[in-house]
């Protein structure tokens, strides 16, 4: 990793070990440190700070770090680097034009790539060792050629370049999915014994599942094959969406969209991960953590695989299921991510238990901005630390990209 | 005077006496908990036939003078200070509504106050020349549903209003923000004269009893229907006719001549617009979601906005605000950080308040200390958002006291940039000399609003606006003479 010239090495050193290590105590020293770093280089932010009248100076603790809302990285390009070339991720913000999508400049991947593969690692292939173990991907989206901003597509693609056999694959382009190739692989892939990973959106899965239904298809992946969703549930009236009640249910749903993998792919539930992610985060938030059941269930089991997986959750027991109806699930927090709840009214944490907009602090967003506040709605069960619930979008927020028209459902950026 | 405190269970219906339910049911809706009936759908038809058959025996001999005068007592005794159903709706609607308690009763007098002997005789000529030109007489059909929205408790008494005059009986379904006024209101009539409680019922049920709306839309020759797209849409499911008011906003344009600060004539324009934000929260479709104000005035229009926030401020003392709503509020931090990082670009978001109270301070930019080690940066959107814009373009604004201002160098120019909102506008509040008015008015009617009001009264529309401008007489008697279809 080359270090910018502009950030202390020693800061990128410490990052780097408390995403590798990580070490979560590590968290609220470099919180501090990573501030003033975006304070001293990202004029729009400095000028965000200022306005608050908060700086490295009089900062305590990472939670007095003003967090930008989502909706500034549509206006501003948030980079400590403005005038260095960057790899730039784009939301889709399709429902207002290509000129109101979100902006991400990332100056240097480095450690983004880092928190991707510490986590998918923990969380997707805890089984498969670092020194060589792969695994067949399939990827339902386009490719990185064909989606060159799309952050998810860039992580995917990590995934596929770290674990991936050589025959890994994409198997949407512009024309739509190739159901028919994903089918004739996934077959091959039965036959073969081959565990196979699945990666693709909420969205795309639920309409192949249903026209695998439609074709009474099926096939029973081996033991070790596991599925990625992500982009999660649909706005209540959202535009665009995949039409059939099937596939809303699929989407709205977690057990039916379970229930269909395991039906149509023979994957059980513990296979199934769902993930939640960001254009605007470095890091990425997993749900469902089967890491255990996965590493036994595979036939490439590496007994070093878990002893790797430090940031596995710490928590060792079920946490107490919520006075309400439990949404989708609980999504796990990286060591070097710290998530508020808040109450956008007056920024202050919502008590355990009750809704609040989720609000990420990512050490991985080292050359943009740290503190990101979304108009995701989460909420914490009491006595949880750390983890959250995903409730969904505000009412009247833009749909993410995941989840708009068909073609955005299979293709769109994150 | 029955104390307040006595009141804890509210009855949130009112039926025809023949007509008591058999089922009922308490809904804790604090600050009230609240009687509401628990039929099955077969009750609704049973209650739409007994509607009819009185509508039958009675609205052939009512008179527009008995209607009047029966509107008009009422009004009295719900204007007087100590009348018990006025203090007891005064007393539960701030926690039902959030609005302040001062403007839920302002707003209540001022609807109150529609309903003169001179005003509804008016209004009832008016009518009458409008329907002529179309060959009809007032008469709306037998039964209809009435629908409310609630944004702005009392508009109910518009309703009702229009419901006597077009000699319609009705089933009203209140919404939760407001079941007080009308089962109250229909009962002073009720008192008044009795066959007006054979007339009008009111009774409330959830949204999601989906079998009740359909047998109440059903059995109905009609529905008048206030509230989100999504709600009228549901309801036109169940019925073969339907007169709805969705989602629409409200636009005010401020003339360069207004902006003098001669005679206070700016200030005076700034503190109007203030009031028609923070009315009723700018929840209901009157509401001013942006201001164009033209610039070469003697205050620019940056000057304004500033103006303005300060405004919102004092009324903030006046009018507490309401409790934002999560949706809401995420939705006003976006947009203010959004304008934030436009100040290049020549936006701005007035004011920021983001420390003060949580940092242990009274207000005001106070600086952090690491002593307060985990207190976070207080947001504070309470006391409302001014996004200043240079960009024309109309952006909708989430509530919640939070105003779109952007600068036009000639006001000319607001109705060609407002044409996406071509039907979607309610009403334009107005600050400009009769001559610029005058200009304007064609364009502006392009647009379609139901209503042109000065500044400062954009929402507290006279009886007419509902009744005629926006067309509920009217429609109502359109709907005479053609056959109505029963849903099952």
């Amino acid at each position: 990793v080359t270090p910018l010239s502009s950030y202390p090495s020693s800061l990128e050193s410490k990052l780097f070990d408390a995403v590798t290590r990580a070490d979560a105590d590590l968290f609220d020293a470099l919180a501090l440190e990573v501030f003033a770093y975006q304070y001293a280089h990202n004029a729009p932010y400095r000028r965000f700070c200022d306005r608050r009248s908060v700086t490295p100076d009089c900062l305590g603790h990472w939670r007095q770090i003003p967090a930008v809302p989502t909706s500034a990285f549509k206006v501003a390009d948030l980079t400590c680097h403005p005038g260095r070339p960057s790899t730039l991720f784009l939301t889709s913000g399709s429902t207002q034009g290509a000129d109101r999508r979100g902006r991400h400049l990332v100056a240097d991947l480095a450690l983004s790539d880092t928190a991707v593969l510490s986590n998918a690692q923990a969380h997707l292939f805890p089984d498969l060792s670092r020194s060589g173990r792969r695994i067949l991907i399939l990827s339902l989206t386009p490719p990185p050629s064909e989606r060159p901003h799309s952050s998810l597509i860039h992580m995917i693609d990590l995934l596929m370049r770290r674990w991936g056999t050589s025959g890994s694959r994409y198997l949407s382009a512009s024309n739509g999915l190739d159901g028919e190739t994903l089918r004739r692989v996934l077959r091959c892939a039965e036959s073969e014994k081959m565990p196979t990973a699945l990666f693709g959106t909420t969205a795309a899965f639920a309409l192949w599942f249903e026209a695998c239904a439609d074709l009474g298809w099926q096939v029973a992946l081996p033991a070790g094959s596991r599925l990625m969703d992500t982009g999660g549930r649909k706005p209540a009236e959202g535009a665009g969406l995949p039409s059939s009640p099937a596939a809303l249910n699929s989407i709205d749903h977690r057990d039916v969209f379970l229930s269909s993998a395991e039906r149509l792919l023979g994957l059980p539930a513990h296979a199934v991960v769902n993930e939640y992610g960001m254009t605007e985060l470095g890091s990425q938030f997993y749900m469902g953590t089967r890491a255990g059941e996965i590493s036994e269930s595979s036939r490439l089991t590496d007994s070093a695989a878990c002893t790797d997986s430090l940031l596995l959750p710490r928590r060792s027991v079920r946490p107490p299921m919520p006075p309400y109806q439990e949404p989708t699930g609980l999504y796990t927090v990286p060591s070097w991510v710290r998530v508020r709840l808040i109450d956008p009214a007056t920024g202050e944490d919502v008590p355990d238990g009750e809704t609040g907009l989720l609000c990420h602090y990512d050490l991985a967003n080292l050359h943009s901005v740290m503190a990101v506040q979304t108009d995701d709605l989460g909420v914490r069960p009491p006595g949880m630390v750390g983890g959250f619930y995903l409730l969904g979008r505000v009412a009247g927020a833009e749909p993410r990209g995941c989840s708009l028209d068909p073609s955005a459902a299979l293709l769109a950026p994150r | 005077m029955t104390p307040v405190h006595q009141l804890a269970t509210l009855r949130a219906y009112h039926l025809p006496p023949t007509m008591s339910p058999r089922f009922v049911r308490t809904v804790r809706h604090a600050p009230a908990i609240l009687e509401v009936v628990d039929e099955a759908p077969a009750y609704y038809r049973a209650l739409t036939r007994h509607l009819r058959a009185a509508h039958a025996a009675i609205a052939p001999h009512l008179t527009d003078h008995h209607v009047i005068a029966l509107l008009v007592e009422a009004a009295r005794r719900w204007r007087d200070p100590d009348h018990p159903f006025r203090r007891l709706a005064l007393s539960v609607l701030p926690a039902l509504t959030g609005y302040a308690p001062a403007m839920i009763e302002e707003g209540l007098d001022h609807r109150l106050a529609q309903l003169t002997p001179e005003r509804l005789g008016r209004l009832v000529d008016d009518t009458a020349d409008r329907l002529a030109e179309q060959g009809r007489r007032r008469q709306g059909p037998p039964v209809v549903l009435l629908v409310l929205a609630g944004h702005i408790p009392g508009l109910v008494i518009d309703d009702v209003a229009a419901m006597l005059l077009a000699r319609s009986a009705c089933v009203i379904r209140p919404s939760a923000r407001d079941p007080v006024i009308p089962p109250l209101f229909v009962r002073t009539l009720a008192e008044l004269d009795p066959r007006m409680g054979e007339l009008l019922a009111v009774t409330w049920w959830p949204r999601e009893a989906v079998a009740v709306t359909a047998a109440a839309g059903g059995s109905v020759d009609g529905v008048v229907a206030s509230g989100d797209d999504a709600t009228i849409a549901d309801l036109a499911r169940h019925t073969a006719r339907i007169i709805g008011y969705g989602h629409r906003r409200s636009v005010a344009l401020i003339g360069a001549e207004m902006l003098t600060d001669a005679g206070g004539l700016a200030d005076q324009t700034v503190e109007r617009l203030a009031r028609d934000v923070c009315w009723y929260e700018q929840q209901g479709c009157l509401a001013p979601h942006l201001v164009y104000v033209e610039t070469g005035g003697g205050i620019t229009p940056r000057e304004y906005a500033g103006r303005l926030a300060a405004a919102l401020e004092r009324e903030a003392q006046r009018w507490p605000p309401s409790a934002i709503p999560i949706d809401a509020a995420s939705a006003i931090l976006q947009l203010r950080a959004e304008i934030e990082f436009r100040e290049p670009a020549g936006a701005q978001v007035l004011p920021i308040r983001t420390t003060g109270a949580a940092m242990g301070g009274s207000g005001g930019e106070e600086h952090l200390t690491p002593e307060l080690s985990e207190r976070s940066v207080r947001a504070d959107l309470s006391g409302g958002t001014v996004l200043y814009d240079p960009d024309p373009t109309p952006r909708p604004s989430p509530g919640y006291r939070t105003l779109w201002v952007k600068p036009v160098v000639c006001l000319e120019q607001a109705p060609g940039v407002l044409t996406p909102w071509q039907g979607r506008i309610e009403s334009f509040g107005l600050a400009l000399s009769d001559e610029r008015r005058a200009e304007l008015q064609p364009p502006i009617d392009r647009l379609a609003p139901s209503r042109l009001a000065p500044i400062g009264t954009m929402q507290e529309p006279p009886l007419r606006w509902r009744l005629l401008d926006q067309g509920l007489l009217i429609q109502l008697s359109e709907w005479t003479g053609t056959p109505s279809v029963e849903h099952s």
